[in-house]
Parts: structure tokens; sequence; C-alpha cells
């Protein structure tokens, strides 16, 4: 199971849950998975190109450290602490 | 023209006098509008040296053609003048619904120069305008003025722009409220309309504006407001308004805490958008035409009430009140922001003085006694009674109502250190040791230290960010690499154009759907002038530079100086983010003399500046600004 931290994205999908624990060992694996239990999340993460929305940064926390995750939905995330989404926010 | 109303207004305040001017059409095509506008007027029309509190300064309030059509984000109005809090050419916008009615009343700028004997304010009703007494409101929050103005005028459609006390009473970083709403927060502006004895500004309008291709822009506005609904762009922003940007700051380590020692705080998430919507959302608010609708309302009762008639705080305001002074309780941070609104604060300088404040008590530079009293870290009482004692101007409200330049040097014993502004503005919400970009930004913008000149560096670091303007290539946002070419070209596309024409920022971030194409061929709609994208951003240039000269010519007055004297002094950042951060998701990371001054030589090199920061004659003649070239030569 992968932890998983919602920053500030899908309190409307969530009902304001700020994370959940999920299956899956890459990026597409975790993001269905998070569909499943909170539909709609799918749509918003992934665009019509089939690609990771870039409205989106997800990070991963290993060992304390938490670093951008590359943009690869097929990519295995590997032993991780946390995936944690939130909005590419970039002033204001 | 179309998309202008071809007419300025003029009020000299000593006279009392007011009449109407033709807007010079090659001037619009040149400049625009808004800050564009604002800033070939006061280049031509202030004298050198002057104090921003005199009569000789001026303030023009400009909109610019996106101002009437339906555009998302098309409704801003732009403040420009001499800044008290920095010396230097400020400027500051604001939204609502006050920039589309002054629009429909006829004017395109409202130009405001001398000092009236008495308290008045500014009535324009569709082409007529007065000015009407205001002692009675004089010492009236900006709530309280706006209110009795509308009742005065009989027409609940009025909109306002006011200033609250702090205005009143001169304190350096007091803003110009829209609305009690919306608010043009930085540079000082505020206290200039106090200085003239200006109160308020009063419109309403009926008049319709005539744009070249309305098919078009039809077209266009159907396709973006589909984009916003649709594409998630604008998702977050909506959710959460600029609150969003609160959790992710603090993950990335660029959250200012306790005076920006740290980057981030243990208690954001009592604080973030998620807190924020489960304690004290009350609803949102929108600008004319946009289906973001950002705006935060918020409501809290008891210990610590704010009310839903007024702004609600945003990302600027929750740090500022929250992690820089270490305060955890949403509540404060609303109540803060409330006092602010009716003060008429600058919600960011007013939290840096603060912090300040806080850290000077600390190290026991400022006593109990200057104080009136304990100012520790977190304090909700110490930050109200601070908040008060700055707009009446009380003890130690006196000098930190100066900004903290000035009061760091009128304190003395090394508190120069932790004042933390540039070229005299206090920083905003966004420490550049994890954000370069941010860096050089600060450190060059003509108004002091200013996060809505540049795109933030978050944004390119992913492909294809920005490729019509050449950003296609990931950038971390820790480096300095590339960051002067990006920095260069966002002050002049989105700084400079954005407030000229003048439209909402936020929705040209990428990947929001404003791109650079829909907004240039929005002018083009508009106005029917026909430009590229090439032109719209060399517009931009020509509105920075001018800006620029502005600032050289101002320097002249400095003992020592002359023409050709150099700026790269101004173009500087606090001492404090030469130190490495210790924690969090920028650790490491620091901003040495040495690197910033690489950033700056090629930055100057970019912008055709010499080593000294300042526009070389070959410069302003390509941008057609040959007519000044006198001002800058050696």
């Amino acid at each position: 199971m992968t932890k998983v931290r919602f920053l500030s994205v899908f309190p409307d999908l969530t009902g304001g849950r700020r994370e959940s624990e999920v299956e899956g060992r890459t990026l597409r694996e975790i993001i269905a998975s998070l569909d499943e239990a909170f539909p709609g999340i799918k749509a918003r993460m992934i665009g019509p190109g089939g690609t990771l929305y870039p409205g989106f940064m997800v990070l991963a926390t290993r060992g304390g450290k938490t670093e951008p995750c590359r943009p690869e939905l097929d990519m295995e995330i590997g032993d991780v602490d946390e995936v944690i989404i939130a909005p590419v926010a970039a002033g204001g | 023209m179309k998309g202008y109303n071809g007419r300025l207004l003029r009020i000299d305040l000593s006279q009392h006098k007011i009449w109407e001017e033709d807007l010079d059409l090659g001037l619009a095509r040149k400049f625009v509008g808004g800050r564009g506008l604002g800033v070939a007027i006061l280049f031509r029309e202030l004298d050198n040296g002057i104090d921003p509190f005199s009569p000789q300064n001026k303030l023009v309030f400009a909109v610019g053609p996106f101002e009437g059509p339906p555009i998302p984000g098309g409704s801003r109005l732009v403040i420009t003048g001499k800044s008290p809090l920095t010396g230097l050419l400020g400027d500051s916008d604001l939204g609502g619904y006050f920039p589309l009615e002054m629009k429909r009343a006829g004017y395109d700028a409202i130009i405001v120069e001398g000092k009236s004997d008495r308290p008045v304010y500014l009535w324009v009703k569709d082409g007529c305008a007065e000015l009407r007494d205001a002692g009675v409101l004089w010492g009236r929050t900006t709530f309280e003025a706006q209110n009795a103005i509308i009742g005065e005028l009989g027409d609940d459609k009025v909109k306002v722009v006011t200033i609250g006390p702090a205005g009143e009473n001169l304190v350096r970083y007091a803003c110009i409220a829209g609305e009690v709403r919306y608010f043009a927060g930085r540079s000082g502006l505020g206290a200039v309309m106090g200085s003239k004895n200006l109160k308020a500004i009063a419109v309403r309008g009926t008049g319709k504006i005539d744009i070249a291709d309305p098919e078009g822009l039809s077209r266009l506005v159907r396709e973006l407001n589909h984009a916003i609904r649709t594409d998630g762009s604008c998702d977050s922003l909506a959710k959460y308004g600029t609150w969003n940007s609160t959790a992710p700051a603090n993950l990335n380590g660029i959250i200012p805490t306790k005076n920006f020692r740290f980057t981030t705080f243990d208690k954001t998430s009592e604080i973030d958008g998620d807190a924020m919507l489960r304690t004290i959302y009350a609803g949102h608010r929108t600008c004319p035409w946009c289906p973001v609708a950002c705006r935060r309302v918020v409501k809290s009762d008891g210990q610590y009430p704010a009310s839903p008639d007024l702004g609600g705080p945003q990302y600027e305001t929750v740090a500022a009140f929250g992690s820089l002074l270490l305060n955890s309780d949403p509540r404060v941070i609303a109540r803060a922001n409330e006092l602010c609104n009716l003060y008429g604060l600058d919600t960011i300088s007013a939290g840096v003085s603060i912090a300040f404040a806080m850290e000077c008590y600390e190290r026991g530079t400022l006593s109990r006694q200057e104080l009136g009293g304990d100012l520790k870290w977190g304090d909700p009482g110490g930050i109200f009674r601070m908040l008060e004692d700055i707009t009446y101007r009380r003890g130690a409200g006196d000098v930190l109502a100066e900004g903290v330049m000035r009061a760091s040097k009128a304190i003395g014993k090394g508190s120069e250190e932790w004042a933390m502004h540039v070229k005299g503005m206090e920083l905003p919400m966004h420490d550049p040791r994890g954000k370069k970009g941010q860096a050089i930004s600060y450190a060059t913008s003509m108004k002091g230290a200013d996060h809505m000149e540049s795109m933030h560096d978050e944004a390119f670091q992913r492909e294809s960010a920005l490729p019509q303007l050449g950003f296609a290539v990931p950038m971390s946002r820790k480096d300095f690499q590339g960051k002067p070419r990006l920095v260069k070209t966002m002050q002049d596309y989105w700084g400079a154009m954005a407030d000229s024409l003048t439209v909402c920022k936020l929705l040209m971030i990428p990947p929001r759907p404003f791109s650079p194409q829909r907004v240039v061929d929005a002018l083009n709609y508009v106005t029917g002038w026909g430009i590229d994208l090439e032109e719209f951003v060399r517009i931009g240039e020509r509105i920075y530079n001018l800006g620029r000269v502005f600032l050289a010519r101002e320097l002249r007055r400095e003992p020592g100086s002359g023409k050709g004297a150099s700026l790269r002094h101004l173009d500087a950042l606090p001492a404090r983010f030469s130190e490495p951060l210790a924690s969090g998701g920028s650790q490491g990371e620091r901003i040495s003399p040495e690197d910033l001054d690489r950033a700056l030589n090629e930055y100057y090199e970019l912008r055709g500046w010499n080593p000294g920061g300042i526009p070389t004659a070959s410069k302003l003649q390509e941008l057609e600004l040959q007519d000044i070239v006198g001002e800058i030569a050696p």
C-alpha cells in the first residue's frame, strides 16, 4: 500500500480527506486506485492526450526527503514513505 | 480609437478644478493603458526629485483596452505615482467592479494632482465629475467611508475606491481599497491620496465601448471560458483561491517563516487551503466576467471577528500574518486581514513590519515599553495592537509606519540586518532562495520587491511551459541557469503588459488557458491593431525601460550622482538570503552576492543595459524612446 497525501487538491472528490492508502507500483496504477476510491480523480489528473496533467506536482518522500516525481505515468515509484499530490501554485 | 474612450479626466486639487483632455492616441498605441499609460504620463509630468507627499506628486488611475468587453479577468485598475515607501515610481492594481465602472463612466484615466485645502472625494458619473466635501468621512474606516458615500449619492451601483485612517496618517504602505474587497496594496499610494486630502473616488457609468471585432472577441471569450471551466487548469484556484499556494509553498520550502529565518512552518496544515475551507471559509466572489471566482469570503465570530462583507485574505496575507509571525490560527489571520482592510494597510508590508518588530523585541532592540507591551512571536494581541499603533502612529508604531527600511535606520543597533525589503518595499511571501527567478525579479523590479512582475519558477519546471515565448525546456526552480532570460521576458510580457491591458495575471500562468496567443488575439480584436506576439512583448519592454529611465533620472538627486550613475547598488537583496536554508524543500539553498552579481550581468546584457543597469541609448532608440535618450546620456 502507498500512502497518498492531498495538498489543496480535490476537496470536492475526497470530501476534504487529506490522505489515503492505495495499491499501485506506478503513477498510473496509483491514480487508477485513487479513482476507484474517489471517482473523478483520474479525469482530473490525466489529460486528453493520456499524459499527466501539468497543473499538478506529484512528489515522493523517501527517508524524510521529498522530491518531484518524473511526470511519467508508467515509471515505477519504488519504495516511498508517501506520494504527495499538490497544485502547481506559481504566485498569487 | 477602438477599445478606448479617448478621454482623460484631470483634477487639480489645489485649485479645485476639473477638466477633460483628449487621450493622446499615439501615447496609447505606444504604452497601451494602465501602468504603461501611468508611467508615460508621470515620466513627462513629474519633476525629478519631488517629495512623494508634496502637491507636485501625481496619481494616475488608469484602465486599459480590456476594460469594457467581457474578457475574463479584464477589469483591473492600475494606480501609478511616486511611492512614499521607495521614493521611486510605484504602481499597484486592484480588480473588482470599479475598473469597469470607471471605463463606462467615460474615462481611460483619471489624473490627480495638487493638494486640496480640505478633505474631499471625487464623484464621477457618465462624463460629469465634481469634488465633494469629505470632512465627515475623514478619520473613518474604508468600509464606513464607502457606505457613507454610497448613501449620500443614493445609488447602490456606485463603486468606490477609498483610503482608511492609515492613508490619512501617511503610513508609507497605506493601500487603496476598492469596494473594500479588492485592494491596491503595494507602493503606499493610499498615503499619497491622504497627502492630497483625497479620501475617495466614486464612479458610476453606463457607457459602452466600441471594439474593432466583436465577433472575433466573442468567439475567443467563448473558447476561453470553456477552457477555464473544463480543462482543469483553474480547478484548484476556483476551489481554494490563492490559498492553494500555502501547502505547496511549505512543501517546496519557500514560505517565509519567522521573518524569513526559515522557509517551512511546522503548523502549515492549520492554515493551508484545506484548513481555511474548514474554519473560516464563507463563500467566494468574482471579478466581472471571470468564471474562476478566486476571491475568498471569510467569516469569523467571537474573539476574532471577521465580516463576510469585506474581502477575505489571500495567500500573501495568510503567510504574512501566519507563518511569518508564527501564528497558526486562521481566525487571527482573518481578523488581522480585516483590520488592514478597514484601516487601509497593505497586508504584506504590515506583516513584514510586525515581523521586523517581533525580531527587534526578541533581540532586545525594541523594549516592552517602546512597543506598548510584549510582542512575542505568534501573539494575536500583539499583532492587533501593532496594526492599530501603526495606523494611528502611536509609540513604536510611528516608526514602523515608515516601513522597515526607514524604521531600521531610525532604530539602528544592527536592525538593518533583519529589515526585509528591496528598494524600501517589504518582501512578498515567496522566499527567493527556493526560486531563483524571483530573486532576480525582486532585485530588479523598479518598484521594489514585487511578486507579480515575473511568473514564478515553479511553472517552468516542466517541458513546454510557454513554448511561444521560448520556454520549452524544464528549468529547476533552484537554479539561476536560464532565469535572467525568463525574468526579462516575463517582466515585459506579464508584469508590464498585463498591468497595461489591464487584465488579471493569474489566468495567464501556464497551464491556464489565457495563453500568449490568446492575449494578443484579444488585444487585436478589441483595438484592431493587428500586432503579433513579438511586438506585444516589445511594448512591454518599452514600458519596462521607461520605468527604468525614470529610476535613473531620480538617482541624479543623490549626492555625488550624475547622469549615467549606476543603479546596480539598488538591485540588491537582503543579506539574510546569503545564509543557506537549514531545512525543508529548499534545504541548502542560498543567494550569494556573487551569484546575484553574475545573474545581474546576464540580465543587464539581455536587456541592453550598461553594467550599471541603465538602458543604453541604442536600446532606447530601438524601443522608439529616442526622445528620452538625453535623460541617460553621460
